[in-house]
């Protein structure tokens, strides 16, 4: 599948053109029988019942990491799942594919809307009330490189925050997207996500 | 134990630039470490924010805190004041919890602990939880409110 994306455009809405900051490459799983189409705007993720279909994506952290002593690590992308709020892993990061032990990220649990922070399986679950993600919002993570913050920001205001050094895993992260959790659902990717390193 | 506070905060940054965010945000890992918070309302407008707080004394945590110290966050200088509810504020608001998986080193049904990192602790109930693998995983719930 060839996709034309326009990356001064995604700059502008995930990032508002911050200097330096990048659009993914893209990568895809996908469940048995499920699809993964472009329709000039959305990526949708078709997922059918018992099936893992997802979006992933990786990044090039290590050559940063390098020449910084601090910096934040910034990812965003604009995501919907019009079909109901049942389980899902709307936007996260983990070391690799499946690490859930180490996971940062947006999760509708099935209950709850709420934003997940993981190290070593240990987990602080922030619940955030008032939510629909079924209709699309800009989401945002902030992970700072020594664990001591991680954020999550949607429609750019931050939504939830963690200090707790034991439950925010460390660097580098892959960036997944979209990944409805083995339950028969679509959900739609505006733009790769971006991602941004920010000093301090 | 979970303890929670509710507070209006003065905001920095705006929706425009995707950092609108409570003042004491980027600074609260040097102001009280091993606080969380989940934020109910923005007011870009007049610069506020309804910020609510919550710690634990769990040993999971970082850092054990209890009420006295959300009440001594009262005195940042951002917080423009106190309240004692919100209309969206959630029965649950935070979570403690361990994956079953790799996690505890062992564990006591009976007596409801486990060992996590040589360290004994108790937990509430155990959940069932699916992993971004695909599996399904025991989570041990230590702590919530």
């Amino acid at each position: 599948m060839s996709i034309n994306i326009d990356k001064k455009k995604l700059r502008k809405e995930l990032f508002d053109e911050l200097e330096g900051s990048k659009s993914l490459p893209l990568w895809y799983t996908i469940g048995t029988g499920c699809t993964i189409t472009y329709d000039g705007e959305y990526l949708k993720v078709h997922n059918l019942a018992g099936q893992y279909s997802a979006i992933g994506t990786g990044f090039g952290s290590p050559a940063y990491q390098a020449t910084r002593d601090t910096y934040s690590l910034l990812v965003a992308a604009k995501i919907k799942a019009p079909s109901g709020d049942t389980s899902i892993y709307f936007f996260f990061l983990e070391p690799r594919k499946g690490n859930y032990d180490n996971f940062q990220g947006f999760r509708h649990d099935g209950a709850n809307h709420c934003f997940e922070f993981r190290d070593t399986g240990a987990e602080e679950q922030d619940n955030i009330a008032g939510q629909d993600w079924t209709t699309e919002h800009a989401f945002m993570i902030k992970h700072k490189k020594d664990g001591t913050l991680c954020q999550g920001y949607i429609d750019g205001a931050l939504k939830a925050e963690s200090t707790d050094a034991l439950k925010i895993s460390d660097q580098p992260f892959c960036v997944y997207v979209a990944e409805p959790d083995g339950v028969a659902r679509d959900v739609y990717l505006k733009y790769p996500p971006g991602i941004y390193m920010e000093s301090g | 134990m979970i303890y929670r506070k509710i507070f209006k905060v003065r905001t920095v940054g705006s929706r425009e630039t995707s950092d609108l965010r409570p003042e004491w945000a980027d600074e609260m890992p040097n102001i009280m470490p091993g606080v969380s918070f989940v934020v109910h309302e923005y007011d870009e407008i007049e610069g506020w924010c309804i910020c609510e707080c919550w710690v634990s004394d769990h040993p999971i945590r970082n850092v054990a805190r209890n009420m006295s110290d959300l009440e001594a966050l009262a005195t940042e200088p951002c917080v423009i004041e106190v309240l004692p509810s919100h209309l969206i504020s959630p029965p649950i608001l935070g979570i403690l919890s361990l994956s079953g998986g790799h996690s505890p080193e062992s564990v006591d049904l009976k007596k409801k602990t486990l060992v996590f990192k040589g360290k004994t602790m108790a937990f509430k109930r155990v959940e069932k939880n699916r992993r971004t693998s695909g599996e399904e995983e025991d989570l041990y719930i230590l702590d919530e409110g």
